[in-house]
């Protein structure tokens, strides 16, 4: 058995980790923003999968067009999106401005969550499919263009995701260094009561940032559809685990170490679970007789055993490191050689 | 000359927590009115509620004429106040640039950008360090950097907090200066916040005494410095 997993893998691993950066990215910014931590956050993303899985059963049942990639993502994205800003301005904002605990509004965001998987698994097996017989539990791979990569045909939503994470990011990264408002987001997460004092619509921005972390959620999670064995919202009970993890690596600073955390934890649970497997098998297993059993269906322990690790020894998360320092170290061990 | 800014009988704190008690203030434009008192005294409070940042259980706050008792602050903002808080009052993980971009919020790009130059001209050291982070100036250069911000908007009240706490003595006296600047060139009213007593109540006009949220007095700066019972009680200023 080989050690590393092959091109297909590592490609859906990569589009894996793509998905849960941008879903750090965005868990991130509204807990910088509003310091609230939502658990909902899956869950969002799921009515982008949704929305992505109607579009497919309605429009893009038999065209296999690249146009589903640009559709699903900006459909999903907005109804995310707009599901983000109802949540926050119907719910945590009266909560919060009446005084609220962090725990008391964790606690509502827990009950939106399980809420909204309700209304999307109601959703789903209610509405008939005119194309896909039950669209609960549907599986779309085969609803996608097929693309070759290095002689191999592989699903391309696997380079799709990777692609939009990048556009995405780097829009994201455009919007809040080259627009007034998105540096009056920066400088409101920074110091919301100095941002006010500089005519700052401070309830504005937190409101926006509800609405991208969404868009961004949606976005994946509409892509993330194809990834799914079937589209059922019950899996965002999973995702969310390996989305905070992904946000408690980053640190929980910053929206671009969000997602590298995310980036990090994901390709953690899939590429670094498989490469332990595959040694523990090819190497532990003939050597000293260990039962031979796969340990890939135990990626969570990978992610949430990063966590333990990162609140360990880098309790700020990837943010907080000093990495300068530690290039520095690098150069002169090289230096010194 | 007309009123600036006027508190009738206001009553404020943070949430449950009642901090200043019935306090009557009014500054005149023009006016550097200097408010003193001990650790603890609702000397910062005060600040924040003139600019909305505390809650107000009674009482009523009056801008030229105008009621702004129940107006968040970035709409005080827009009206011509200014509030500089002790510290964080620079954006400190953004460039200068960034931050001065942040004064100018809500204004037109070509007036921005002209309030932007004219500005610089106030404070030429800024020209150099546009793209460096302000948490990489000095804690005087920040003190000037918040100033410049402000009056980029052009406001007709500036609050200060305690602008000289912490710095060098250098520093502290650069600050001042541009303060009593502000006043004279350019015809800002100031309220000052300030913890060293005898410095700001020998350059203002008006002073404002509180003790336990309360006013203690309210009169000539220099009558208040002359005061020995007052200054040695409450203000550390030997007779």
């Amino acid at each position: 058995m080989p050690i590393l997993p092959g091109l297909t893998y590592t490609l859906s691993s990569l589009a894996y980790a793509a998905a849960i950066g941008l879903l750090s990215m965005g868990l991130t910014l509204t807990y910088l923003t509003t310091k609230i931590p939502n658990f909902a956050h899956a869950t969002i993303g799921m009515i982008g999968s949704v929305v992505m899985l109607i579009l497919i059963d309605r429009i893009f049942y038999d065209s296999n067009s690249w146009l589903i990639f640009l559709l699903g993502p900006i459909a999903g994205g907005a109804a995310a999106a707009a599901f983000g800003v109802l949540m926050y301005r119907a719910i945590l904002k009266p909560l919060a401005d009446r005084g609220n605990s962090v725990i008391g509004l964790m606690i509502a965001t827990l009950a939106v969550d399980i809420i909204l998987l309700n209304i999307l698994t109601l959703i789903l097996n209610l509405m008939p499919g005119e194309h896909i017989p039950k669209l609960i539990g549907a599986n779309v791979v085969g609803f996608q263009p097929k693309i070759r990569v290095a002689g191999i045909v592989v699903d391309s939503y696997t380079i799709v995701l990777p692609i939009t994470a990048l556009v995405l990011t780097t829009l994201f990264h455009l919007f809040l260094t080259r627009t007034s408002f998105g540096v009056a987001m920066r400088a409101t997460i920074e110091n919301p009561d100095l941002a006010s004092a500089m005519g700052v619509n401070v309830s504005l921005v937190y409101t926006v940032s509800w609405a991208l972390s969404g868009f961004l959620a949606g976005a994946a999670g509409a892509l993330m559809a194809f990834a799914f064995k079937g589209v059922d919202p019950a899996v965002s009970a999973l995702v969310i685990v390996t989305v905070f993890a992904g946000s408690i690596v980053g640190g929980l600073t910053s929206v671009y170490w969000g997602l590298i955390g995310g980036i990090v934890v994901g390709l953690a649970e899939k590429l670094g679970t498989t490469i332990i497997n595959n040694l523990y098998r090819t190497l532990l297993v003939p050597g000293l007789g260990l039962p031979n059993i796969s340990l890939v269906n135990y990626e969570k322990v990978m992610s949430l055993g990063l966590v333990i690790m990162v609140l360990l020894y880098a309790p700020q998360g990837l943010a907080g490191v000093d990495w300068g320092r530690i290039l520095r170290k690098i150069k002169s061990v090289k230096g010194g050689r | 000359m007309s009123t600036v800014i006027k508190a009738e009988k206001v009553n404020a704190g943070y949430g449950r927590f009642h901090i200043i008690f019935d306090v009557d203030v009014e500054v005149k434009k023009g006016e550097i009115l200097v408010v003193v008192g001990p650790n603890g005294s609702g000397k910062s409070t005060l600040l924040k509620t003139m600019f909305g940042l505390t809650r107000i259980y009674s009482g009523r706050i009056l801008f030229e004429g105008r009621d702004i008792t129940r107006e968040p602050p970035h709409v005080r903002a827009k009206r011509g106040i200014a509030y500089l808080p002790q510290t964080g009052n620079i954006f400190a993980e953004l460039s200068v640039r960034e931050n001065l971009k942040m004064a100018c919020y809500g204004l037109e790009q070509s007036i921005a950008e002209e309030r932007i130059r004219e500005v610089l001209e106030f404070f030429p050291f800024l020209k150099y360090k546009l793209s460096n982070k302000a948490k990489t100036l000095s804690g005087g250069q920040r003190q000037l950097l918040a100033m410049a911000m402000a009056l980029v908007r052009r406001p007709k009240l500036l609050m200060f907090d305690e602008p000289t706490a912490g710095l060098a003595p250098k520093a502290a006296k650069e600050v001042v200066e541009k303060i009593l600047w502000l006043r004279e060139d350019l015809g800002k009213t100031i309220i000052w916040v300030e913890q060293n007593a005898k410095l700001a109540l020998e350059k203002g006009d008006n002073a404002l005494l509180m003790v336990s949220g309360r006013v203690a007095y309210h009169g000539s700066a220099r009558e208040l410095l002359a005061d020995r019972e007052l200054g040695r009680r409450y203000l550390g200023v030997k007779g």
